[in-house]
């Protein structure tokens, strides 16, 4: 299996991130909560990301969701990272991540892009992000509006450019 | 099978000299310990997720090495740092950051000339002057003139396509093709240095114009960088080496590990030893010739200690590994709001030489280039431009990316590099390879020079970019961020022995059946001219050397 650079930079940088953190992490991590629920959040997280709208499908629409999951699969790092976050996303005092409105949703998301860096929530964010992003955009179905339509071989984009 | 030469590393050095010694006749070993890739099946850029891969990395296709400490990060020189619209502040902590690997190479057939873009530059004669002309770092033991029926040689067989005036850079001929259509990206600086004094250029290229040799024109994806399926780019895979092939004299051998070389006697290699799937092999070496990088190269001639060379091979001057010259780069990017079509064409197709002399940058020696840089840097996909470009989440981040995507200009600089004392090569004292020889070990530091030439390509980029319009989305640059794409000067060319490695012919100053040709002969940088042909052109000039002994 092929690794891509950006799959290799992500999980640097979410070692990183928990070695700095082991000590918020461990005890977190204790009161995991189940993969169904995990994946749920995760998935609603995404799509708050990268809704669908008249031009492209959402995250989930694109299966982001479960080749985010295999991609944590092959990681126990980010495979940490993302389930804390998750915890954190599901205790906002109502109900789960996935159970509140878009409005709430995005306000939720809004603080966390915001946070401080170094703390879980905007580490999370930011390489959930950057991980979604990859996986999307590497999807002819994303490119809805784009001036682009097809890979950069086998044909190339031959001049006059206007 | 005898051989007359046995070669180490198939990149450019090690490609050139071995097709030269094969087309007069020559019987040549090329040992590489790299795997030969295969363009439609290794690379990827067919995919749409193309973006989420550079160049291949299968195992054995990087050369070992560690990094030393790097520098301290001086706040005076905090204009310098590296950022983009979606991270922020790239470099957070106090020290000098690695970027990807660090030091960028491909071991394999063609070297790292796989994953170049493939400018194609000669050096700048006044370069190859530094210390007699402005007493800093050193001369090359050569002149412009006699290199320059190399560059030739070299350009005709690779078939470079590029302008007919270059200046100081004298040309007895033009160049085989003619230059490429500049993209749109290129055209914006084109214009915006019209309008601030800069005068640009298209870039000379190794990459074909028209159809050459049996190999098809460029059909400008961009994306050179992550390994040309067509073959139209002029990595040494598909000129010199598929020339050398078809000489019938070339034996090439990929997966060859270089485990010992044999000089009993002192002044003369007479055998290698080299482990090719688990199994020991031991060849004659009439003449060796070591191409295996500015890393590897002199890794091997320190790591051969003996009692006729205590302090390496070849190393009697103690140059060896010493003189480490890293590539001193910045870029600026910024968005326009009236282009939809960066994405496409030759990266890197539009050059600025008006400061690459050595007086080229008014207040310091030592010059640099421009060049048009936004599909080299990454802009031609829509994963860099959400990743780098639009911050954010939601709608707002599609839409972002959809307003944005191909609106990227951006601007690369390269500059001189002149030798320091904190700059070098040595073994690792802790880390040892699979077969326990010592790794090399990599130490840099940015003298002040540098720092002084990264604010002055800062400072006209901006400059440049303000003139196009355009708004301001990622800096990058070398005072944070360590991403050597260009390593030269381990064992120095020069005419003393006591202060060089090799001859002006690439010939050990101490073993006389002993060559090296990659850039670690360079004895200076240049201002900014990417290094291949020049490689090249020296491999190939050591090879008639060769020839005619």
């Amino acid at each position: 299996m092929v690794r891509s650079y950006q799959r290799r930079r992500l999980f640097r940088l979410v070692g990183a991130f928990l070695l700095s953190q082991a000590s918020g992490v461990r005890p977190a991590l204790a009161a995991a909560p189940a993969d169904h629920l995990l994946r749920a959040t995760l998935a609603s997280f995404l799509d708050v990301l990268l809704p669908r709208d008249a031009l492209s499908g959402s995250a989930t629409d694109l299966q982001v969701d479960t080749q985010l999951w295999e991609l944590l699969q092959t990681d126990t790092r980010f495979f940490r990272l993302v389930t804390v976050g998750c915890q954190w996303l599901n205790m906002t005092g109502g109900p789960p991540f996935s159970r509140l409105s878009a409005q709430q949703q995005i306000t939720v998301v809004e603080w966390m892009s915001n946070s401080d860096w170094q703390e879980i929530p905007r580490r999370f964010y930011e390489l959930v992000r950057q991980a979604a992003v990859e996986l999307y955009y590497s999807q002819v179905g994303a490119w809805g509006g784009l001036s682009i339509s097809h890979a950069p071989q086998p044909v190339g984009f031959a001049p006059p450019w206007a | 099978m005898s051989h007359d030469v046995v070669v180490i590393g198939a990149g450019a050095g090690g490609a050139a000299l071995a097709w030269r010694l094969c087309e007069q006749g020559l019987r040549v070993l090329l040992l590489e310990a790299g795997p030969q890739f295969v363009p439609t099946k290794d690379y990827r850029v067919a995919q749409s997720d193309w973006e989420r891969y550079l160049f291949p990395e299968p195992p054995g296709s990087r050369g070992d090495f560690t990094l030393a400490e790097l520098d301290r990060l001086d706040p005076a020189h905090d204009a310098l740092h590296s950022w983009n619209r979606v991270t922020g502040r790239l470099a957070r902590g106090k020290v000098r950051e690695v970027a990807g690997p660090g030091y960028w190479h491909v071991q394999g057939v063609g070297g790292t000339t796989l994953h170049f873009v493939g400018e194609s530059h000669r050096l700048h004669p006044e370069s190859m002057k530094l210390h007699s002309r402005y007493g800093v770092g050193c001369d090359w033991p050569m002149t412009y003139a006699e290199l320059e029926p190399y560059y030739v040689v070299c350009e005709n067989l690779i078939g470079v396509a590029g302008p007919t005036d270059q200046g100081p850079r004298w040309r007895s001929v033009p160049y085989p093709l003619p230059a490429h259509p500049l993209s749109p990206p290129a055209r914006r600086l084109v214009a915006a240095g019209k309008r601030i004094g800069m005068h640009w250029q298209e870039n000379s290229r190794a990459a074909l114009s028209r159809a050459y040799d049996d190999r098809p024109p460029c059909n400008y994806c961009a994306n050179c960088s992550r390994g040309c399926m067509i073959g139209d780019k002029g990595s040494a895979d598909v000129t010199f080496i598929r020339k050398a092939r078809a000489s019938g004299h070339l034996d090439l051998k990929t997966g060859c590990r270089l485990v010992q070389i044999h000089a009993p006697a002192g002044r003369k290699i007479e055998s290698v030893e080299y482990l090719q799937d688990g199994v020991l092999h031991r060849v004659e070496t009439p003449r060796l010739v070591l191409a295996a990088g500015a890393v590897q190269t002199p890794r091997l001639l320190l790591s051969h200690r003996s009692r006729h060379h205590s302090r390496g091979l070849g190393n009697g001057s103690g140059q060896v590994g010493r003189n480490l010259m890293e590539t001193l780069s910045w870029s600026s990017a910024g968005r326009v709001h009236d282009m939809f079509n960066g994405f496409v064409g030759l990266p890197s197709d539009a050059i600025c030489w008006d400061f690459n002399a050595p007086d080229g940058i008014p207040g310091l020696v030592g010059g640099c280039r421009f060049n048009s840089g936004a599909q080299e840097v990454g802009f031609t996909g829509p994963i860099n431009y959400a990743s780098r470009v639009v911050s954010g989440f939601g709608s707002r981040l599609k839409e972002g990316v959809r307003q944005s995507f191909g609106s990227v200009i951006s601007v690369g600089a390269i500059g001189e590099y002149l030798p320091n004392e904190g700059t070098y090569v040595d073994l690792d004292p802790v880390r040892r390879d699979a077969m326990n020889v010592p790794m090399p070990r990599l130490h840099f530091h940015l003298g002040a020079a540098e720092i002084s030439r990264l604010h002055f390509m800062a400072k006209q980029a901006r400059q440049l970019l303000s003139a196009a319009g355009a708004e301001l989305v990622e800096e990058m640059g070398a005072w944070d961020q360590l991403s050597a794409t260009h390593v030269f000067g381990t064992c120095r060319m020069g005419e003393n022995a006591d202060a060089s490695v090799v001859n002006a012919n690439c010939r050990s100053h101490e073993i006389d059946n002993l060559y090296i040709t990659d850039a670690s002969v360079f004895p200076s940088t240049g201002g900014g001219e990417a290094p291949s042909l020049t490689i090249q052109a020296l491999a190939v000039r050591a090879a008639d050397s060769i020839t005619k002994e």
